[in-house]
């Protein structure tokens, strides 16, 4: 099943460095060996197993920008998904990129009306933090404005942390066959744990899929704070010649396990009755892993069947 | 036209409140712990009358016992069948019993009817063996 996704923006606003980041196992540091994506570069992300994510990865340099609504508009406008416009926060022509993305939602409107719109409002590392809330306010509410008769969500996003997981977990999310299913089958997994909180994470790119919470917790920053956490400590993992498969993690307020899950999931049970011990919890995470595989399994073919 | 090879029946998992309350019940005034073990001495579930004590280092030596007793049993008597071990010490008592696959020990005080402990132990033992065998299944 494939879902196509547009990834553009102007030249050098960080395209490619969040699409290698979040799919290509690269660390942002890596990222600075980029160079400029040459037209269109496309790629294919397995997502969830059967998930195929069509991602195509727009060259931003002006000569291919006006090539994209002229001749290969029809091409690769048409049956778009997901467009995710990438705007860097300190550009300095905010007028022309403006003009770009209005141009680009046009031919949206025309050969994919039904495509979800998402805006990052990238390199917000570059402001000073006490300025960032407002930034992005501010360019939330042109762009919705510019948007319509479209809707679109915007996102502020940098690749030094974890704000890069949110735009991406929420982008993915809607991308998912049958979630719904799954949230209510987390449900009750959640209930007869007596777990405070069960993340599902998709297993290559750490992105929070899907959770059940059952207490409140103040922070709701968490989940990608502990994507970006966890991705990083897998990968320096795999540069061990390891493979990251399990951890617990223990204190006088919580404990928490992260276990491989389904083929394509990671999950993550939170619980603040310490006095419970990992055995028991281990053993009810092990005997329903059998059952979310086929809930899976079911899930992708039947959404299949369903296009 | 929805096409499942696979039938999707619901996963058997344990309420761990439920066992704790259950080991709870089992308690009286002579009995100091009651626990819940795998095979390879890894807590299921605990009640500890002794603070003082860890319940785990109980249960890593509990299982030990065990595995002792099964590998002699198997050497000399030629089975590997073995139902309880009692032991009747100077500072307390303690029954080690078998409940499909896993280990349920009980300690006790000194002063305890060790008659009573394995009565009891029985009693556990035979209510648990069921459910925690069905547990055991779905691994």
């Amino acid at each position: 099943m494939k879902k196509k996704v547009l990834l553009m923006g102007k030249s050098e606003s960080g395209k490619t460095s969040m699409r290698s980041i979040i799919f290509a196992n690269y660390i942002a540091r890596d990222t600075r060996r980029l160079g400029a994506t040459i037209d269109v570069e496309h790629s294919h992300v397995r997502f969830l197993g059967n998930l195929v994510l069509n991602i195509w990865d727009c060259g931003g340099q002006e000569a291919f920008m006006e090539n994209y609504f002229t001749s290969q508009r029809d091409n690769i406008f048409r049956n778009v998904e997901v467009l995710i416009y990438v705007f860097d926060v300190e550009s300095s022509e905010l007028e022309k990129d403006m003009h770009y993305y209005q141009t680009c939602l046009e031919a949206i409107l025309q050969n994919s009306p039904q495509a979800r719109i998402f805006c990052l409002i990238h390199k917000m590392d570059l402001v000073q933090e006490d300025q960032r809330e407002a930034i992005f306010r501010e360019r939330e509410e042109d762009l919705k404005r510019l948007s319509r008769p479209l809707e679109c969500t915007c996102f502020r996003t940098s690749i030094w942390d974890e704000t890069l997981y949110k735009a991406w977990s929420s982008i993915v999310y809607l991308l998912i066959p049958n979630i719904s299913n799954l949230e209510n089958n987390l449900k009750k997994f959640t209930e007869i744990l007596e777990a405070d909180e069960v993340l599902l994470f998709e297993k290559a790119t750490f992105l929070v899929i899907a959770h059940c919470q059952v207490k409140q917790h103040h922070d709701i920053h968490r989940f990608e704070k502990i994507s970006n956490i966890i991705k990083q400590f897998k990968l320096s993992c795999s540069k061990m010649q390891s493979n990251f498969q399990s951890m617990e993690v223990r204190n006088s307020e919580f404990a928490a396990y992260v276990e491989e899950f389904t083929n394509n999931t990671f999950v993550m049970v939170v619980i603040s009755d310490i006095a419970i011990p990992s055995t028991a919890l281990l053993i009810n995470i092990k005997n329903a892993r059998k059952y979310f595989d086929k809930i899976e399994k079911n899930d992708l073919r039947s959404g299949f069947h369903g296009e | 036209m929805n096409d499942y090879d696979n039938e999707v029946s619901s996963p058997c998992m344990l309420k761990t409140k439920v066992l704790h309350e259950i080991l709870n019940e089992a308690h009286s005034s002579d009995i100091v712990g009651i626990v819940l073990m795998t095979l390879e001495g890894s807590l299921v579930a605990y009640t500890n009358r002794n603070t003082d004590e860890d319940s785990t280092s109980s249960a890593a030596i509990a299982s030990n016992i065990w595995s002792s007793y099964v590998h002699l049993g198997q050497m000399v008597l030629y089975s590997d069948d073995l139902d309880m071990i009692m032991i009747d010490g100077k500072d307390g008592q303690v029954v080690i019993s078998n409940a499909a696959n896993m280990l349920l020990c009980i300690f006790a005080k000194p002063s305890a009817a060790m008659g009573l402990i394995k009565a009891k132990a029985q009693i556990l033992c035979r209510h648990l063996d069921k459910p925690l065998r069905s547990l055991k299944q779905q691994g």
